[in-house]
């Protein structure tokens, strides 16, 4: 099986003379492949931010280094306004969207959630016309909202 | 004795600064303890302390590498991470956004708002949901003070009877050097992770891509370990623990706005 892509959650799998996408969870739960380099496009480093000789960060570098509080006020000035940002989310045409903070376990080792009311063929047919483009608004209202609970206000 | 003097104070911190006995936290702003010939000042948290500790933590990493001279592109970069910070319930920091020149592939959050991003990272993105992406990771761990409350009790034992403001250039120098050390051994997993989910959540409200998170671990996990990414991996899981963390917390929702943004492809466009 070939790894051919990779839109959102979903992979462009070949097998044989075969195409079709496979859930990402799916393929990682069933162990049948790595999903490491699914990317596709540029894969190598590239220089879109030009530095001079600029210097590396080890742990050693970052406790040895000497405090610069005059750069932190730098960093202050540069900071933009709520206004500026929504602008900048207009003009890239950004839509928010209401989305509750999830919960449940944290760990690597978290179990997989079941699928709730259609079966997995079902599923996975209504998965890939999403990863093609197709508009769901489906939402999952099971949800909990622990943000509120774990941040705590000033 | 240095360990068990931390153990303790820790279970002591949790015990009188957390929610178990919130009468005391509100009715005594303070409280010092003898430990181990140590003064120990317990105090509420605060939102001038996580200002002090986020300045202290800018300035020790700015000291290692200096800001990016490049107005354009730290403009672009707040903008985002503006934009990722509104969808929180903090939106009421002053947050800022930096990058700095450095060939080690990282992003650091500094308590108060304050976020760094090394330009060798910015090098590895390719689109504006990944950057997005990356913003709000470290955003996330602003919202949940994961760094504020580690550094808060650290300061409390090095500095004692001082730790409710700490002043003087010297003493400055040196809270800023234990902000430096917390950040080199780094954060739980736990924390980690919680900042990876809640960090696509806040990216996907944003309109941006909400598996553009994994993409970026997915590629960041398949370059060879060596120099430029030693403190990111020694402080972080591992790419494929969390790649898998991420898939395994996504719901409908998110699936539904795993897809690129109109606004990706500006990414290039803006810092070419």
């Amino acid at each position: 099986m070939d790894l051919i892509g990779r839109k959102g959650f979903w992979i462009n799998v070949k097998v044989a003379e075969s195409k079709g996408w496979l859930s990402i969870k799916e393929l990682s739960a069933s162990k049948k492949g790595s999903t490491r380099a699914l990317n596709t496009g540029r894969q190598t480093k590239g220089n879109i931010v030009a530095t001079s000789a600029a210097r590396g960060l080890t742990a050693e570098d970052l406790v040895s280094a000497r405090p610069d509080f005059d750069a932190f006020g730098q960093l202050t000035g540069l900071g933009v306004s709520v206004g500026d940002a929504e602008k900048f989310s207009r003009d890239g045409q950004l839509a928010s969207r209401e989305l509750a903070m999830l919960s449940g376990p944290t760990g690597s080792k978290a179990p997989m959630k079941a699928s709730k009311g259609v079966s997995g063929t079902e599923k996975k047919v209504k998965k890939a016309k999403n990863a093609d483009g197709d508009d769901d608004d489906d939402e999952d209202e099971d949800e909990d909202e622990d943000e509120d609970e774990e941040d705590g206000d000033d | 004795m240095r360990l068990s003097n931390l153990a303790l104070a820790s279970f002591l911190l949790c015990g009188v600064a957390g929610t178990s006995v919130p009468s005391l936290a509100q009715s005594l702003p303070s409280q010092t303890l003898e430990l181990g010939g140590k003064k120990l000042v317990i105090t509420r948290e605060s939102l001038a302390e996580e200002l002090d500790l986020g300045k202290a933590t800018v300035a020790q990493i700015l000291g290692a590498n200096r800001l990016l001279k490049d107005k354009k592109t730290q403009h672009y970069v707040n903008l985002v991470g503006r934009y990722i910070a509104n969808q929180t319930k903090r939106k009421d920091l002053k947050w800022s956004f930096g990058v700095i020149e450095s060939s080690a592939v990282n992003a650091f959050a500094a308590p108060g708002g304050y976020i760094l991003i090394t330009s060798a990272l910015l090098n590895e993105l390719q689109t504006e949901d990944e950057l997005a992406a990356v913003l709000a990771h470290e955003v996330a761990h602003v919202i949940r003070k994961h760094h504020y409350r580690v550094m808060r009790k650290q300061k409390m034992l090095e500095f004692g009877a001082q730790a409710v403001r700490v002043e003087g250039a010297d003493e400055l120098n040196k809270l800023s050097n234990m902000t430096a050390q917390v950040l080199a051994r780094g954060l739980d997993k736990k924390s980690e992770f919680e900042a990876d989910r809640d960090g696509m959540v806040y990216a996907a409200r944003a309109g941006y891509d909400a598996s553009a998170l994994y993409a970026v671990l997915n590629r960041l996990g398949s370059r060879h370990a060596d120099k430029s990414n030693e403190l990111l991996n020694a402080t972080h899981p591992s790419f494929s623990d969390r790649e898998q963390f991420l898939i395994e917390s996504t719901n409908d929702a998110l699936e539904a706005a795993a897809k690129p943004s109109a606004a990706g492809p500006r990414y290039l466009s803006t810092l070419k």
